[in-house]
């Protein structure tokens, strides 16, 4: 049965956006991707040093492998640094798909929303496709959907924290403000965290220290696919209505003795 | 003497020079997946030869490195 979602017309089958940094090897990476079932792979820009082809070749290889690559902002505090690196990744991956980070403080890695509507709408006037990391805040989510985003990234936890997701209320009030798709970028710690973000009906959840840093990122990455697919699925059979109380399951006539 | 700055460096050169050379020397000769800032404006690969790096100028080269 096809379940395949959309962004600006493109359509992916793998509800899965993965990032690239900190494995344990440019092989484990290239094999957990594939077990994760990804099409999408994102990628940083960095000034480029002498000893430093290899990643210029991340490019030639995230492509040849047939990833759409999805460049950030990361590292970015203004508005105006992150349009400034948006456009410079047009430039050097032939893009106009961005995903936009403005970050408030190196601590916690959250976004600055004030900044971020900024960016957002000036790369959008600017031809750019704007996929927004934000805090789960569905008032700034409703402004970047009209600003003309065609998805929009809340946490579930600040990045890399692995604490998974911390606020589902929200999430799900997102989701019912939103028509453009509902991506969970940060946050998720392993298996359980994803099926939980699309048992809430979220669309999609871009990840990476969940993988990378796991033991064995590759067989994490296999595990957080079947997540990703049991979440969903979840979702759409619509699970039972919760009860405070119990309601037993098997009859209660015909009890022996009674 | 020309004084510039190329990824935050500051180096000198005898005269200004083309942006193309600075950047395929930066570079290792390999330029795909490269972008270039010049003074905070970016400088469309088509116009890197025509383009002259002179005193005071501020080059970013960047490139696509592992992120999330």
């Amino acid at each position: 049965m096809s379940d395949t979602w959309t962004i600006e017309g493109r359509e992916f089958s793998s509800r899965l956006l993965l990032g690239t940094a900190m494995y344990p090897s440019r092989e484990v990476m290239l094999d957990a991707l594939k077990a994760s079932g990804a099409q999408v792979a994102t990628v940083a820009l960095r000034r480029v040093k002498p000893d430093t082809d290899k990643d210029v070749n991340l490019y030639k290889v995230l492509r040849d492998a047939g990833y759409l690559i999805l460049p950030n902002t990361a590292g970015c505090f203004t508005a105006e640094d992150a349009v400034l690196t948006a456009q410079l990744a047009r430039e050097a991956l032939e893009t106009n798909w961005v995903k936009l980070e403005v970050i408030a403080d190196h601590d916690t890695l959250l976004p600055d929303t004030e900044q971020l509507l900024v960016a957002a709408e000036r790369l959008t006037k600017d031809g750019f496709q704007v996929l927004p990391y934000t805090n789960d805040d569905p008032i700034v989510a409703r402004k970047l959907e009209q600003i003309g985003c065609p998805a929009v990234m809340p946490l579930a936890a600040p990045i890399g924290s692995g604490l998974g997701v911390r606020n589902p209320h929200n999430l799900v009030l997102m989701r019912d403000a939103l028509s453009v798709p509902l991506i969970v970028d940060a946050g998720v710690g392993t298996a359980s965290d994803v099926a939980i973000v699309f048992e809430l009906g979220c669309d999609a959840v871009l990840l990476n220290s969940a993988i990378a840093k796991a033991g064995n990122p590759v067989r994490m990455a296999h595990a957080i696919r079947h997540a990703a697919s049991g979440g969903r699925e979840a979702f759409l059979a619509r699970r039972m209505p919760r009860k405070l109380y119990a309601d037993a399951s098997s009859p209660t006539e015909g009890l022996p003795w009674q | 003497m020309i004084k510039v700055i190329i990824n935050g460096e500051p180096r000198s050169f005898a005269s200004p020079r083309p942006l193309a050379d600075l950047v395929a020397s930066e570079s290792g000769g390999d330029t795909k997946g490269i972008a270039v800032g010049l003074n905070r404006r970016v400088i469309p690969r088509p116009e890197w030869d025509r383009t002259r790096v002179t005193e005071g100028d501020e080059v970013e080269i960047i490139a696509p490195f592992a992120g999330g």
